[in-house]
């Protein structure tokens, strides 16, 4: 019981005026974010992570938490009303989304994609809570061995499930820990790769990297298109019949478990849970036929899944440190950039905090359901806005957000320059989400490394001897070499390429 | 990403796509030889950084074996595209490399220099002209010359996004944004 009384005071904090506001802020802005063309919740949350520097981290943290999942809502809404998947993870749902909008009943699949996402959301934040103290318990008992070896199966999972090519998965890996390289040497106090600039002592910051990548180089790709229009529902339209509530309950349930279950594996994106729950609906439901065509179950189970599998990711993250997608990992370099490391000492060290923003993955999801549903309409209104004002005003945000970390012009040049990056990447297809796991995760890995081959005075046996680490590797292993046989069979089956953006 | 997403029309279609085509068959060959020399550059540069001491591996260990992973994974996959492309051209098989299949969304070149170009010059006048004008020619920029908005539209999103957002940020939020390095401009406020 010691976990819910804890949450009950995380309730008392979350729900003061002043983080209320923050976790409202946060919604709003993820449901435009995930809503506007060329720019995810990811590189949103990575935009305002020097907007936050000034504020208080807990509320810092509740508002950048609620982009998160915000952003999620926003994608549904140009799937379902456009077709066009403003988040990876919302793709599946274009289907029978789209499906419906063409029939006159956009209305009724948003608002149960959102009544979906807040159930989803609402059983991964229970499955947090109950997990919470003895995985981080367990947490505490991993060494550097193991850590190393745990961070390896979440990066031969990204590498093999979300990428087509394992090779360029790699590749995307391998750069990303390159750059976080850069800085002074955390063990040595040697600069490495500074090119003798001392803005780089500090190492690269990833806000202007995550920035680049993620808002310019896909603001760049997309720099050939214009945004269609779309026509928003009528209140009216927007009330589920009886049927459809018959019909979605099922399938919301069935995507809670899945997206739960798989958010808490490290390296798999939101894309994945609903892709399965999708899939899932159509091997059980009773309206399997008509999945593809229109079916309410199309969209409430995958929307359900990947809402929950967003909730569930912050299990890895606050009971073990790892940060189970890029999006997770943006958020984990906020709570660095505040001065906080994600992970089981966290519950120790910072109990207060951790308990509100759990708390308030609760009020946030309430906040989404009472709030979007309704206002779909001054949603779709965001998207009637020219795109060439819209690209404007998004360029004058990157260009603050990344001079506003280190208040440095240098930094602009970086985000332009992994901007250039970002946009090749999608060019020759070589996934962003490792090089961006990486590029967070780089001195953890490193340091884990480091200390794992002092301890046992650079015998890499030391992997291989304890056992814990030993399973991790096999398995991370396992999963590698099963990537590179069905790289085949992946690609008849379409999986998401670069799902997480 | 599913086969009925809206992606506006890719530059399949014809017309001066075929340069285009021609330019993105040659970038992954690119990208992979540069993948080689980064890897090179990464070995090169660390084995001065020590590799072990003491206490262990040293500050090159790490980047050493990433530049080795790098030099082999880059060469593999420029390997792939080169065989890709030379492998005889067939209706069914035109000549692009498998792991092309994917769509890419539609990118316009020139838009995409512009934005590049005005971005690093809007970086490099910030702290010569301060924030507020330098932002202000810049969203001028993309709205009357790049988006083709109207005058009175452009002015006044412009001014919104350089001064109102200077003065959001500097008195509101507490950011600082660069001021004019010009003393005449800074008397100004700007």
């Amino acid at each position: 019981m010691d976990s819910f009384t804890a949450l009950l005071d995380g309730f008392a904090s979350a729900l003061t005026p002043q983080n209320l506001l923050f976790a409202l802020i946060g919604c709003l802005l993820g449901t435009i974010l995930g809503i506007l063309p060329g720019i995810g919740s990811t590189a949103g949350m990575a935009i305002l992570i020097p907007l936050t520097l000034t504020m208080d981290p807990t509320s810092a943290i509740i508002m950048l938490a609620a982009i998160f999942y915000g952003g999620a809502y926003g994608g549904t809404i140009t799937s379902v009303l456009l077709n066009i998947p403003g988040e990876g993870e919302s793709a599946i749902t274009c289907i029978d989304g789209y499906q419906m909008t063409l029939r006159g009943r956009a209305g009724a699949a948003l608002a149960t994609a959102g009544i979906g996402s807040f159930i989803g959301g609402t059983v991964a934040t229970l499955a947090l809570v109950v997990a919470a103290k003895p995985l981080s318990e367990l947490g505490l008992r991993i060494g550097p061995p193991e850590f190393f070896s745990l961070v390896l199966i979440g990066l031969a999972l990204l590498v093999g499930l979300v990428g087509r090519s394992v090779l360029k998965g790699l590749i995307s890996a391998c750069l990303g820990l390159l750059i976080a390289m850069v800085g002074i040497d955390p063990v040595m106090g040697l600069p490495r790769f500074t090119f003798d600039q001392p803005h780089f002592f500090d190492g690269i910051s990833y806000v202007p990297v995550l920035v680049g990548i993620f808002g310019l180089g896909e603001l760049l790709a997309t720099s050939g298109g214009a945004a269609p229009k779309p026509t928003a529902p009528t209140l009216r339209q927007l009330l589920p019949t009886r049927t459809d509530l018959r019909r979605a309950a099922p399938a919301i349930g069935r995507g809670a478990s899945i997206g739960t279950v798989i958010g808490l594996i490290p390296g798999v994106s939101a894309a994945i849970s609903s892709l399965l729950a999708y899939s899932t609906e159509k091997k059980v439901s009773r309206h399997r036929d008509e999945l593809g065509s229109g079916a309410i179950e199309g969209v409430a189970a995958p929307e359900t899944a990947n809402n929950s599998h967003s909730n569930a990711a912050f299990i890895p993250l606050f009971t073990l440190g790892i940060p189970a997608s890029p999006a997770i990992a943006v958020l984990m370099g906020a709570f660095l950039q505040n001065g906080l490391t994600p992970g089981p000492q966290l519950f120790t060290e910072a109990p207060d905090l951790v308990w509100t923003v759990i708390a308030s993955l609760f009020v946030g999801n309430l906040l989404l359901l009472v709030l979007n549903v309704p206002m779909v309409g001054l949603w779709t209104r965001i998207l009637a806005i020219p795109y060439s004002v819209l690209r404007a005003v998004i360029f004058a945000f990157i260009v603050i957000g990344s001079y506003a970390v280190n208040n440095s012009v240098i930094d602009i040049y970086v985000m332009v320059f992994f901007g250039i990056v970002g946009f090749v990447f999608r060019q020759v297809h070589l996934p962003l989400a490792p090089l961006v796991l990486t590029l967070i995760l780089g001195p953890f890995i490193e340091s884990a490394l480091r200390e794992s081959l002092q301890i046992s005075q650079g015998d890499f046996g030391i992997f291989v001897d304890r056992p814990l680490s030993l399973v991790f590797l096999l398995v991370a292993l396992a999963v590698l070499a099963a990537s590179v046989f069905s790289a085949g069979l992946k690609r008849k089956a379409g999986l998401p390429t670069d799902a997480e953006v | 990403m599913s086969d009925n997403t809206n992606i506006p029309a890719s530059t399949a279609a014809g017309g001066p796509a075929t340069a285009d085509e021609r330019r993105r068959s040659v970038l992954p060959l690119l990208v992979a030889a540069l993948v080689v020399a980064i890897g090179a550059a990464a070995f090169i540069g660390s084995r001065s950084l020590g590799y072990w001491d003491d206490l262990g591996p040293g500050p090159g260990f790490f980047p050493v074996w990433l530049g080795v992973l790098l030099v082999v994974l880059g060469l593999v996959w420029f390997g792939q595209e080169l065989r890709a492309r030379l492998r005889p051209e067939t209706p069914e098989n035109p000549n692009r490399p498998a792991a092309d299949e994917e769509e890419t969304p539609d990118y316009s070149l020139p838009t995409v220099l512009a934005i590049l170009v005005s971005l690093c010059v809007l970086a490099a006048c910030l702290e010569l002209v301060g924030y507020q004008v330098s932002m202000l020619v810049f969203l001028l920029f993309h709205l009357l010359v790049v988006g083709r908005r109207g005058p009175l539209q452009s002015l006044v999103i412009a001014l919104i996004g350089s001064f109102g957002v200077f003065y959001a940020f500097t008195r509101l939020l507490t950011v600082p944004l660069p001021v004019s390095g010009i003393p005449f401009l800074r008397d100004l406020g700007l």
